[in-house]
């Protein structure tokens, strides 16, 4: 099972779970996601060379000087080279920010889905495992099915929403660690074992006392009753009883000292 | 030439506030022990070095 410590995945702007959640799943969307990015990254390629061929080896390069512009050919030509090199490194910087803050989360208690439409739009939606009805994936088409990757579907009761995971790498895993978070969920967890079990052992520690108490008496009825596992206690409250009748007696002394 | 230099700065103005913005949402929304700051500087660096050598390029030519 995969368990990540809250603290490392906290968000430097506050955190969106709570502070006994723990996480079971954490994923991001497919590589093949971003093809949006490949595809820029290879037209931009293509127009570069496209563009130096036109210019050195199609005579654009003569065309441009015969025009008597004040500006050197050479440096429009650097220049618009420049500025298409940059761009495309923008774009993939962009197309990865929202890539990698494309999130979902399920944790012991929720689903939670981080999505980054666009450079200054962003969506959470959380669910409790609790209201969840169904899950399912679905895989479709020829790259889904070689790269395994496809949309998780998850049906909610009563007004929360209905969630829909794209891109998602192997959601078969993805629907069957929400659908055991959901049943654990729902059936009494670990916690609640625990605390039962606790309650148990409490129960019994009674009746050893009190069978130790009844014990004590048969053995020996004229004695104070005493139990065994409180006798660290009796010794002590003796003490603190002797001293504070040492105290009371030296009192007394004083007082008399003063009366006399 | 001065046309194409402000045509050229202000590109790269625009190019930078964007830039800004890519990098405030990933510093904002990143998680603790993410990628996010390491590929923020990478990318910042081979910015950098991009704008410098067009800017000799463009003064040299």
């Amino acid at each position: 099972m995969f368990k990540k410590p809250i603290q490392l995945i906290k968000g430097k702007y506050g955190t969106i779970w709570e502070k006994d959640e723990q996480i079971l799943l954490f994923v991001r969307r497919h590589w093949f996601a971003l093809w949006p990015a490949y595809l820029a990254v290879f037209l931009m390629v293509a127009i570069i060379i496209i563009f130096i061929f036109l210019f050195y080896f199609l005579g654009f390069n003569q065309f441009l000087s015969s025009l008597d512009l004040v500006v050197s050919p050479g440096r429009i030509f650097w220049l618009i080279v420049f500025m298409l090199f940059l761009s495309l490194i923008l774009f993939l910087y962009l197309s990865w920010m929202e890539y990698y803050l494309d999130i979902t989360i399920v944790t012991n208690r929720r689903v939670i889905d981080i999505e980054q439409l666009n450079l200054f739009r962003r969506k959470i939606v959380a669910t409790e495992l609790i209201s969840i009805q169904d899950v399912r994936s679905e895989v479709r088409g020829f790259f889904q099915s070689t790269l395994d990757f496809g949309t998780v579907l998850i049906q909610t009761a009563g007004e929360s929403p209905n969630f829909t995971l794209r891109d998602l790498p192997n959601p078969s895993k993805v629907v069957s660690r929400i659908s055991t978070a959901a049943a654990e969920d729902f059936n009494p967890s670990q916690e609640s074992k625990q605390i039962k079990h606790n309650e148990e052992d409490l129960k019994k520690h009674e009746n050893e006392f009190v069978e130790e108490l009844a014990e004590n008496k048969n053995n020996n009825p004229d004695e104070k009753i005493v139990p065994k596992t409180n006798k660290k206690n009796l010794r002590q409250n003796q003490d603190h009883k002797k001293q504070q009748q040492a105290a009371k007696s030296t009192n007394h002394k004083h007082k008399g000292e003063i009366n006399f | 030439m001065i046309y194409l230099f402000s045509i050229y700065f202000l590109f790269l103005i625009v190019w930078f506030i964007i830039s800004y913005f890519v990098a405030k949402q990933l510093m904002m929304y990143g998680f603790v022990g993410d990628a996010t700051k390491t590929m923020t500087k990478f990318y910042f660096f081979i910015s950098g070095i991009i704008i410098v050598i067009s800017l000799i390029v463009l003064i040299i030519i």
